[in-house]
């Protein structure tokens, strides 16, 4: 049998077509995934959450978030339930019509040391000749448990407030960064510049060895201690989670692109591993696991063996990637208590994406809080 | 070795061109006997069809959705073709999410017919590109098994609703996370004849 000019052409064509596919293969788990996926529920908070912070109210461990409002949650409330509204003293952006001017302030971010809670608001102004509605001011302010109170003015787009978030309220310390420097905050007042710190901080770790704050340009820092924790100042000679010789030491974390870094000691970082991921912008530390939240690809997962991240990532224990995978930025997380683990903490994410819907595949009503309850089992619109 | 089945099939649906005989046929003579056939070796159609594609072993988590076809048969005698087809086809997930594909595959048809009805009958395989947030899958091997019933409205044209059945498995290393993707279609279609 002769083989013609078009059947070489064909079995040429075919090795070629062959052979891109062979190098060019990847195999994503994909319907596992779907079939891991579960019935959204209505989300109760909507909107981009820049911050998720612990703050004690009235001797409550409470979680509080900032959608434009602020509200709050008990922190070991483990169901998907409404949150409490806390706007005393300040009133939500709203559009008058007829007088065509924007009343309210729109939080943005909020802070919390162990006596006040602190958030960042803007106020907003028509521009008649743009046909924008662009920032007026930016606002610091204080809440005392009771109502909220202003501060002062701050450089609108340079400022940001952000705070330690430890488990243990003694070390929870709030600051706010401007286009001078860092400043700890104490109620009405900003105290002087951070040591330590630069004009790009965006971050604090609370070291728990000499009790001393680190500033890191990068959004996403984590931390396994957990509520008991306590620092070698206040007598913890042996400087573990659990305050026990022998027993899982304290980690920190910080993420630079898709690296992330992992020491013993907060002040220097030596050991960090390459992801190949997105950019990593927030974290959640558990027993078992570290959850990363990155810029456009939802939730990844890398193991935590007593401390130390594992190199590469692995798959969830849960449907986390199945609800808030690509193309959701993750801007904040939370694990309530770090010494649990990934299927038995409380965990909080809130989610975003840029584009279009229709670009990105995307859904609006995505936007918002996102919660994992052990009693529930999945990740869910909170 | 998950890989060798779509190569293979590749491979093998390509291998019939190979000994495809395209020499002139040397002189050739007029019997007188003439037999019309609306459907004669070497005729060719374009197809373009529009479905509803339905998952069949998903559980509810993949709702039903929609695709769209393109397909190119030639004739070898007067009931049995040879082409390829193109696919691009959608499924919404329970989590809001969408799953896509495009499988590609090439087929042999069989085409009963009876008086202006025409049965075609094909088996395609081939590969599929699959994705699914910003996973991907590829390749994956699509096997796509076809039936549909066609009215020849004249000799250019026919229309017609037609069936795909299709196996679209993803295998991986880890075999707990192997899957038989398995979905029906219900199409309706335009053939053009040329």
């Amino acid at each position: 049998m002769k083989i013609n000019k078009t059947g070489k052409t064909a079995v040429l064509t075919s090795l070629l077509i062959s052979t891109a596919v062979f190098f060019t293969g990847c195999q994503d788990v994909i319907y596992a995934k779907i079939m891991n996926e579960v019935t959204l529920d209505d989300a109760t908070i909507s909107g981009s959450v820049n911050s998720i912070v612990r703050y004690t109210l009235n001797s409550t461990e409470c979680i509080f978030i900032e959608n434009g409002n602020v509200y709050y949650k008990a922190a070991l409330s483990s169901s998907h339930e409404t949150w409490n509204e806390c706007m005393s003293g300040l009133s939500s952006v709203s559009y008058d019509y007829y007088g065509k001017a924007f009343n309210g302030t729109q939080i943005i971010k909020l802070a919390a040391d162990d006596t006040y809670l602190y958030a960042l608001g803007i106020t907003y102004t028509e521009d008649e000749d743009e046909g924008d509605n662009v920032a007026e001011a930016e606002y610091l302010y204080y809440y005392d448990g009771s109502t909220w109170t202003q501060v002062q003015s701050v450089t609108a787009g340079a400022a940001t407030i952000f705070c330690t978030n430890t488990p243990n309220p003694d070390y929870r310390k709030a600051y706010l960064r401007t286009s001078s420097g860092v400043f700890l905050l104490d109620g009405s007042t900003v105290g002087s510049t951070a040591t330590n710190s630069s004009t790009s901080a965006c971050s604090a770790i609370y070291n728990y060895s000499d009790s001393i704050v680190y500033f890191f340009d990068e959004w996403a820092t984590g931390c396994n201690a957990k509520e008991s924790t306590t620092s070698s100042s206040d007598g913890n000679s042996s400087l573990t989670i659990d305050n026990t010789s022998g027993g899982t030491p304290i980690y920190y974390y910080y993420a630079s692109g898709d690296n992330l870094y992992y020491s013993t000691d907060a002040s220097s970082f030596s050991s960090s591993y390459d992801l190949d991921m997105t950019s990593i912008i927030s974290m959640a530390v558990t027993s078992n696991a570290i959850l990363l939240g990155t810029n456009g690809s939802g939730l990844y997962k890398v193991s935590n063996s007593d401390g130390i991240p594992g190199s590469s990532t692995e798959d969830f224990d849960t449907n986390a990637d199945s609800a808030l995978g690509s193309p959701y930025r993750i801007l904040a997380m939370l694990c309530v208590d770090p010494s649990q683990t990934e299927t038995g903490a409380i965990m909080y994410a809130s989610a975003d994406f840029s584009g279009t819907s229709s670009s990105t595949t995307g859904d609006y009503d995505d936007i918002g809080l996102w919660s994992y309850y052990p009693g529930r089992g999945n990740w869910n619109r909170e | 070795m998950k890989r060798i089945l779509p190569l293979l099939c590749i491979f093998l649906l390509c291998l019939p061109a190979a000994f495809a005989d395209d020499s002139d046929q040397g002189d050739t003579y007029d019997d007188g006997v003439f037999e019309y056939k609306r459907n004669s070796p070497g005729d060719q159609y374009m197809q373009i069809s529009l479905m509803a594609n339905i998952p069949l072993n998903f559980e509810g988590q993949l709702y039903t959705g929609g695709a769209a076809q393109l397909g190119y048969r030639r004739f070898l005698t007067s009931w049995m073709a040879v082409g390829g087809d193109v696919m691009v086809g959608y499924n919404p997930t329970l989590g809001s999410n969408i799953f896509n594909f495009w499988p590609l595959t090439a087929c042999v048809m069989f085409q009963p017919t009876l008086w202006r009805f025409e049965f075609p009958i094909s088996l395609g395989a081939g590969i599929a590109f699959e994705t699914y947030q910003s996973r991907k899958y590829f390749p994956g091997l699509v096997v796509k098994p076809e039936i549909g019933v066609f009215y020849r409205f004249s000799d250019s044209w026919s229309f017609g609703i037609g069936s795909d059945f299709l196996w679209m498995p993803e295998w991986y290393s880890d075999s707990k996370y192997n899957y038989d993707g398995l979905f029906m279609t219900a199409s309706i279609s335009a053939r053009y004849h040329f």
